[in-house]
């Protein structure tokens, strides 16, 4: 049973106009998040979750509408014993794919079409993992649903990326902030 | 007067297990519902554990209306309506927190912690000295108490004490707060979601809808090997007579069989049996305690259907512990309720895929408000003179009978001014009408 806590996301980015990697890489991280994006618009979970390192951890925390002059910082809720949407692990994440494939996964099946836009992308060179990067990212995420339901999401991601050596990149670590507090949907059957 | 008690009479035939869906979109029969329920019912607010200190307090509802519940200097627990007694503004939007005192960003009117006025702007000049601060603190509940550390209160000066509304409800509670000798704990972080539906559907199946979960939850019963579950699994089902409900299976003491807290669980199991005898020890279940109070303890879990319109209700999901559980048990504990309750959780997400649909349906339909529903599963199985379980008892995990009698309790609440009393109804074996009662019951009582 592992209890690791994931990091707390306050990755900063470079100055502005101050980029904090090379273009190439810069263009390789975000053809990386695009192609992550297609495949959890195209449904393909399984290839999804290959793309998570061994050790990876997946959390989503709950927002808090906390007072500002009293613990703003608890906004985000810590990484205690405290609950989450979603904290997961390679092997949570993947009983979460299985559920998917099982073809009796009802909120799910029908599939929903999913739009994952990622922008804002803001890469540096990881300070706690040497050979990794930091990356700060935006997402809005459309859902449409049987016939008519609209569900729309946006966030903030931070991301520790592991180079493969192929020139590809794995999930080693990922924080989703949603920007909603009650979660204005009937369910998160959705992956951010 | 009394909403038009025949016309929901004639919608909610219990002892038929017969149900007009049009209680569950009606948009008059919502706003009484706000009445007549919710302003009378003990409604859950919160646990000890969530306000632990003087000044820690905890934004919730009652019904439609925000309410502050706060911990006073004195370890006592107030609740009133968070809204200013000026323009009713409220007078606190963050979620929770710590507070000596709430200003109303509006026009500065300013209360302590109790919700007593303790400052007004330009009291001296404007309001020339006349304005007496005494007499316009926050609108308090009408009576406040906590059974084993959880905390109610309703807006009737006239409901009976908390202990007599949860009536044989309490041996049941017992199993999920006072199992073990530290009782438990509310982890931080309060999950909340919106179905597109009304927060009945989902009060009634936790009351006694095990029905539902071969089915529904097949996707998330399969990931830990047990599938479709061919027949019925052995259980049981209370039904009270007071609109409480607990259904549940025996023989198993967790729902997963690669349980990371087996080992914590296998020594607790002794503590339990200890505390609590054979029977209670070994019920893995869910209930409701009327009308909008549920949880599921085989998952940790706690939650409130907080109605928001006849249509749409916000779900509101705690994770328990127990409190004296070391610290890696809670984090297992977490762990695995984070896994399959909430809104992301894999068992819950297949929840609101069904609460959502329909609510849509009745909304959009004609013709499917005038279907009857059918709540007839079990009926006349039940017994009330069970040797071990109080209540009215039903030997198989599935039946219908705790629905039955929450919206048999729904309709008392519903067609009745006076507190809906149920001991006449003891006393004589026989259902006493709920409008024959409110016929002879002195008007304006509340």
């Amino acid at each position: 049973m592992t209890t690791h806590i994931a990091p707390a996301p306050t990755t900063d980015a470079a100055p502005p106009g101050v980029p904090a990697v090379d273009v190439v890489l810069q263009f390789a991280i975000e053809q990386f998040l695009y192609h992550e994006a297609q495949l959890l618009d195209e449904w393909k979970y399984r290839d999804w979750w290959h793309l998570f390192t061994d050790d990876a951890h997946y959390r989503v925390p709950v927002r808090r509408n906390r007072l500002r002059r009293q613990r703003f910082e608890d906004e985000v809720a810590s990484r205690g014993i405290e609950m989450a949407h979603f904290d997961d692990t390679k092997e949570t994440l993947d009983l979460r794919v299985r559920q998917r494939e099982s073809g009796t996964h009802w909120a799910e099946d029908p599939p929903s079409r999913s739009r994952h836009v990622v922008s804002n992308v803001r890469v540096r060179p990881s300070g706690a993992e040497p050979g990794a990067y930091d990356v700060r990212s935006a997402f809005i995420c459309y859902r449409n649903r049987l016939e008519a339901e609209v569900d729309l999401w946006a966030g903030e991601r931070f991301d520790r990326l592991r180079p493969t050596g192929e020139g590809s990149f794995r999930i080693a670590d990922r924080v989703v902030l949603l920007d909603q507090n009650v979660v204005l949907s009937k369910n998160l059957s959705i992956f951010f | 007067m009394a909403f038009d008690a025949a016309e929901l009479h004639g919608k909610v035939d219990w002892r038929n297990g017969l149900i007009s869906p049009e209680i569950f979109i009606d948009e008059k029969i919502y706003r009484e519902e706000l009445r007549q329920l919710f302003g009378r019912a003990w409604l859950f607010l919160a646990h000890d554990s969530m306000i632990p200190k003087p000044g820690d307090f905890f934004n919730t509802y009652m019904g439609g209306d925000p309410v502050i519940v706060a911990r006073q200097k004195d370890g006592s627990v107030k609740a009133y309506l968070n809204a200013c007694r000026h323009r009713g503004m409220k007078v606190c939007r963050a979620e929770d927190g710590n507070a000596r005192n709430f200003m109303c960003t509006y026009h500065g009117w300013t209360y302590d912690i109790a919700g007593n006025l303790v400052s007004v702007p330009n009291a001296a000049d404007a309001y020339h000295g006349e304005l007496d601060r005494s007499r316009w603190g926050l609108v308090q509940v009408a009576q406040i108490d906590s059974y084993k550390g959880l905390i109610f209160a309703t807006f009737d000066p006239s409901a009976p004490p908390l202990l007599d509304y949860l009536g044989d409800m309490t041996y049941y509670i017992d199993t999920w707060v006072d199992h073990v000798p530290g009782g438990i704990e509310v982890l931080p972080g309060c999950v909340k979601w919106t179905i597109h539906g009304n927060w009945k559907i989902a009060a009634e199946q936790f009351a006694g809808d095990g029905y539902h979960a071969a089915v529904t939850h097949s996707s998330s019963l399969g990931l830990v090997g047990e599938g479709m579950w061919g027949g019925m699994p052995p259980g049981g089902q209370f039904a009270s007579r007071l609109g409480h409900g607990h259904s549940f299976v025996t023989g198993r003491v967790t729902r997963f069989d690669d349980d990371p807290l087996g080992e914590y669980n296998a020594r607790r199991n002794a503590v339990v049996e200890d505390r609590l005898g054979p029977e209670r020890s070994n019920m893995l279940g869910n209930f409701t305690v009327f009308p909008n109070m549920s949880g599921l303890p085989a998952s940790a879990n706690l939650r409130v259907w907080h109605p928001k319109g006849p249509n749409t209700f916000e779900i509101w999901s705690f994770t328990v512990v127990d409190k004296d559980a070391p610290d890696h048990v809670k984090k297992a504990q977490q762990l695995s309720a984070t896994l399959t309750e909430g809104a992301a959780g894999t068992v819950e997400v297949d929840d609101g895929e069904n609460w959502d649909l329909m609510g849509q349906m009745l909304a959009q339909g004609h013709q499917t408000r005038q279907m009857s529903w059918n709540y007839q599963m079990g009926l006349g199985h039940e017994v009330d003179d069970h040797p071990v379980h109080p209540g009215s008892f039903n030997a198989t995990y599935y039946g219908e009978g705790p629905q039955r009698t929450f919206y048999r309790r729904w309709l008392e609440f519903m067609t009745t001014e006076k507190w809906p009393h149920v001991d006449a109804v003891r006393e004589s074996g026989e259902p006493v009408d709920a409008a024959d009662r409110a016929d002879t019951s002195p008007a304006g009582t509340r």
